[in-house]
């Protein structure tokens, strides 16, 4: 008996995963062009983890980034940038 | 065809079926909703009969517009266009490859989020300096770049010595998010990935890797770094670009990085 109510659950539970990672969206079509023309967007509405950035002040020092580990080249005076 | 989906921020997979009557290209947008230039996908394909197109997103909007409709005719309401019709659209569960990306990594831990942050935003964000929360990695978002007065057609570079990494906004506001997220990645891959800082094929494959680890969409990886190589056509980037496809296609069979 307890045999059979753990199949069956396990059973439910593989159903639901299932049901639950394709989701069937009612379709509904988009006829007025000025929803897709927002100008005045808010990003603090955004969750956090896609916010904007930290944006500098022109006043702001530029912090000096990570370094990967000391090599000759971080002494050099001429910028070099990767070519692509 | 223009169809509003309720994302909510999620990450999920957008599985689109159409039907054509005739071989016909299929344009397929993908945008969000509320901010302004900010696409997940932008592609085309000729389609003849049914179809199913699969718009990988590790991130997403609150809401976003499908536009599906023949390039030839325009974009058509349904029923205006008889060369084509969308059967379904259903949301699925995200296809991630974690464990090939080194999250042990602190560097790695740090960029991937900052990098996500300012894909997301770039289409909105005006030029300026752009640090990471914990101050490790800086971008420096210029109107375009330029050398001695002159445009360079590169969408952004690393200063290899400092790691300050510029990004051309004129090219990053007409990218989808997923090519904003290759380049950057490439960028970061030069100098904190690279055994050789200098060597572009081995930044390529390093930033590929993080990229389709994460799930980003193949097909956008392929389209901007063609776009940048045919900004730049020489014998070595049609290299990089064959290495670069020969690397996404066996991206599935490939061991984790502790294996």
């Amino acid at each position: 008996m307890n045999k059979k109510l753990i199949y069956a659950s396990v059973g439910v539970l593989a159903l639901l995963i299932v049901y639950s990672s394709t989701r069937k969206v009612e379709l509904t079509e988009v006829t007025d062009p000025s929803i897709t023309a927002k100008s005045n967007f808010d990003s603090s509405s955004l969750p956090p983890s896609l916010r904007p950035p930290i944006r500098l002040s022109d006043s702001e020092p530029i912090p000096i980034p990570a370094k990967k580990g000391f090599s000759l080249n971080s002494i050099g005076l001429k910028p070099r940038f990767d070519t692509a | 065809m223009i169809y509003a989906i309720p994302t909510n921020y999620e990450e999920l997979t957008l599985v689109i079926k159409i039907v054509t009557y005739s071989p016909i290209n299929v344009r397929l947008k993908v945008i969000d909703a509320d901010q302004p230039n900010t696409a997940f996908t932008d592609r085309e394909k000729i389609v003849d009969g049914e179809s199913v197109f699969f718009v990988r997103m590790p991130v997403s909007a609150k809401t976003v517009l499908v536009y599906v409709y023949n390039e030839a005719n325009g974009n058509l309401g349904k029923g205006q266009d008889s060369t084509i019709d969308v059967k379904s659209i259903t949301k699925e569960l995200l296809e991630k490859k974690l464990e090939v990306i080194d999250f042990g990594n602190p560097l790695v831990r740090s960029f991937v989020p900052f990098a996500v942050r300012f894909s997301y935003n770039a289409g909105s964000m005006p030029s300026g300096t752009y640090v990471s929360d914990d101050k490790k990695f800086v971008i420096k978002y210029f109107p375009i770049i330029e050398d001695n007065g002159q445009e360079q057609t590169t969408p952004a570079r690393i200063e290899l010595d400092t790691g300050v990494i510029e990004v051309s906004k004129k090219q990053f506001v007409d990218f989808s998010i997923p090519n904003r997220m290759a380049i950057l990645l490439h960028e970061f891959s030069h100098v904190y990935l690279n055994d050789n800082s200098d060597d572009e094929v081995e930044a390529d494959l390093n930033g590929l890797l993080i990229y389709m680890g994460l799930g980003y969409p193949r097909i956008e990886a392929f389209e901007v770094f063609a776009k940048t190589f045919m900004n730049a056509p020489s014998d070595q980037n049609k290299m990089r670009y064959d290495k670069i496809a020969n690397f996404i296609d066996n991206f599935e069979n490939m061991p984790n990085h502790h294996e």
